[in-house]
């Protein structure tokens, strides 16, 4: 007698993104894992690059996932998941470095300086033993372009961040920014002029 | 063919997006070929994108990510999963917390008790002690000893006041029906309504004022002599002009018929550019004789006319001088 195995959607390209949606709004969690493991990377990295902390990053995350899971029967086109998850995760990481601009704290960088985000965050996010994202370079480059990513107006800095640096398509970006095509194109050439000015001594 | 600076960083930009049209893609290849400086731009362009890119490279422990993700979820589902599977449990914390909040430790019904009780006391003692006091004291003495209850025998009252009840009630005859036997009885005032009591008050002041303006109009009637109201002139039966007070213009009265019903016609304007009083067949004038004055309506029309117009500058002044 052949043990009944439950469905998985690990690995499985043919599964789009709009039939996990309607699973997991039809209360499948594992489908809505699927969908955690599709975009838990791209949700750390921009929260990451967004605001320089990995325990922020971290926590941007899990609540972009947790508010995605709360309100996933509201997302009316189940195939733009992608566009509309990276939209709660750009929201959740602006306000919180509003917030940390308000509060006259802006902590630069865990993974650049080390462990001084743990330091400042009281090590929150004690869950994770060791510290899941860093830099993949140790150079001084990684700080100097972080700084310089923080000074592009946050439209720039999103078209960079999601087109150059994540690579995800012109229509996805403008889903995220909620703006056309074309406007993203024109903030990412902003946004690259303003770059290569800020970072003549390495081009 | 040459391009601008700006074209040039725009097309480059195309370029690293993939959104370059080849027509343009041809075009940048030849400004690039003829210009090193265009090449060199093309290149830090690349670069920059590169060290963009890597410089921000992460490292990502993807599992433990998840692992930290799935842990918020599971919490979350538990928690929801709590709300929707046990609300006896919830009712049963409810009921503990309504328990502590009556059974607080700090509730002790008997001091409770005690103290209103105490506060009861108090007040009865200050009340009492108000009464003893020797100036109130003094006080009810005085006026015990200044107004003495007077010595009656109530027997007597009683029997002289029972004698004069029952004389009344068998020898008065019973009254005569009056009309306003009939009237059932006015409603108490805090009974009435508001503009019931407001009306009365009200109306009794407009009959008042109207009394008195009667009164006035009665009292200022002409009698005998008395002179005409100021600013009427009027002109004689013989054509000459004639005052009757301080007046500001002429009048000509034609009288119409006779008798009381007669009808006067009058005339208001400069002085001599009033036609002449119409004449019979003698050369008399047919209007009346002056009457010693105008009727009263008349004299209140002009009474308070005692600016002239400006036409009767230049004209002769028939205004008495004060």
């Amino acid at each position: 007698m052949s043990k009944i195995v439950p469905p998985t959607f690990h690995g499985t390209p043919g599964v789009t993104d709009g039939m996990l949606v309607a699973r997991a709004a039809d209360g499948d969690r594992r489908a809505f894992d699927e969908l955690v493991r599709r975009y838990q990377r791209q949700a750390v990295a921009v929260s990451y690059r967004l605001l320089g902390n990995t325990s922020d990053a971290l926590e941007i995350a899990q609540d972009a996932f947790l508010k995605a899971y709360t309100n996933i029967t509201t997302l009316e086109k189940p195939e733009a998941f992608c566009g509309w998850f990276l939209r709660i995760v750009s929201n959740l990481s602006l306000n919180r470095r509003r917030g940390r601009k308000r509060n006259q704290q802006l902590p630069m960088d865990d993974a650049f300086g080390g462990d001084s985000a743990a330091e400042q965050t009281g090590g929150r996010d004690r869950s994770v033993e060791h510290d899941p994202v860093r830099l993949a370079t140790s150079s001084e480059l990684g700080p100097r372009v972080q700084a310089a990513l923080d000074e592009l107006p946050e439209k720039q800095r999103m078209a960079i961040i999601l087109f150059t640096i994540e690579q995800m398509p012109q229509k996805d970006v403008a889903e995220v920014l909620e703006c056309s095509v074309e406007a993203v194109k024109w903030h990412v050439f902003q946004g690259r002029k303003k770059l290569k000015e800020l970072l003549k001594d390495y081009v | 063919m040459s391009m601008t600076l700006g074209e040039l960083e725009l097309a480059i930009s195309a370029l690293l997006d993939g959104s370059l049209p080849l027509p343009q893609r041809a075009r940048l290849n030849a400004a690039c070929d003829a210009s090193p400086e265009a090449r060199a731009l093309l290149e830090s362009y690349r670069k920059l994108d590169t060290i963009v890119r890597d410089a921000t490279a992460l490292q990502i422990d993807e599992s433990a990510v998840f692992a930290s993700i799935s842990r918020t979820l599971n919490a979350h589902d538990a928690a929801d999963a709590q709300l929707q599977r046990d609300p006896a449990a919830f009712a049963s914390i409810d009921a503990a917390l309504a328990a502590i909040a009556v059974n607080h430790p700090s509730y002790d019904e008997d001091a409770f008790v005690a103290s209103v009780q105490s506060s009861i006391d108090a007040l009865h003692a200050e009340r009492d002690a108000a009464d003893a006091h020797p100036e109130y004291a003094a006080v009810d003495q005085l006026l015990r000893t200044a107004l003495p209850v007077p010595d009656i025998d109530e027997a007597s009252l009683h029997t002289t006041i029972t004698n004069s009840l029952s004389g009344t009630a068998t020898d008065a005859a019973p009254p005569p029906m009056r009309l306003t036997d009939r009237i059932e009885p006015k409603p108490a005032t805090a009974t009435r309504s508001f503009w019931q009591r407001a009306l009365r008050p009200l109306s009794a002041a407009a009959l008042l004022l109207l009394a008195v303006g009667v009164a006035f109009q009665i009292a200022r009637q002409p009698v005998g002599d008395e002179p005409a109201g100021p600013g009427i002139v009027a002109p004689s039966p013989n054509g000459a002009t004639g005052t009757t007070g301080g007046g500001t213009t002429e009048l000509t009265l034609t009288p119409q018929g006779t008798g009381i019903g007669r009808v006067i016609e009058f005339e208001v304007g400069r002085p001599g550019a009033i036609a002449p009083p119409i004449q019979n067949a003698d050369g008399r004038a047919v209007t009346s004789q002056p009457s010693g004055g105008f009727s009263p309506s008349l004299r209140e029309i002009f009474r308070d006319i005692d600016t002239p117009p400006t036409w009767l500058d230049g004209a002769p002044s028939t205004r008495p001088a004060n």
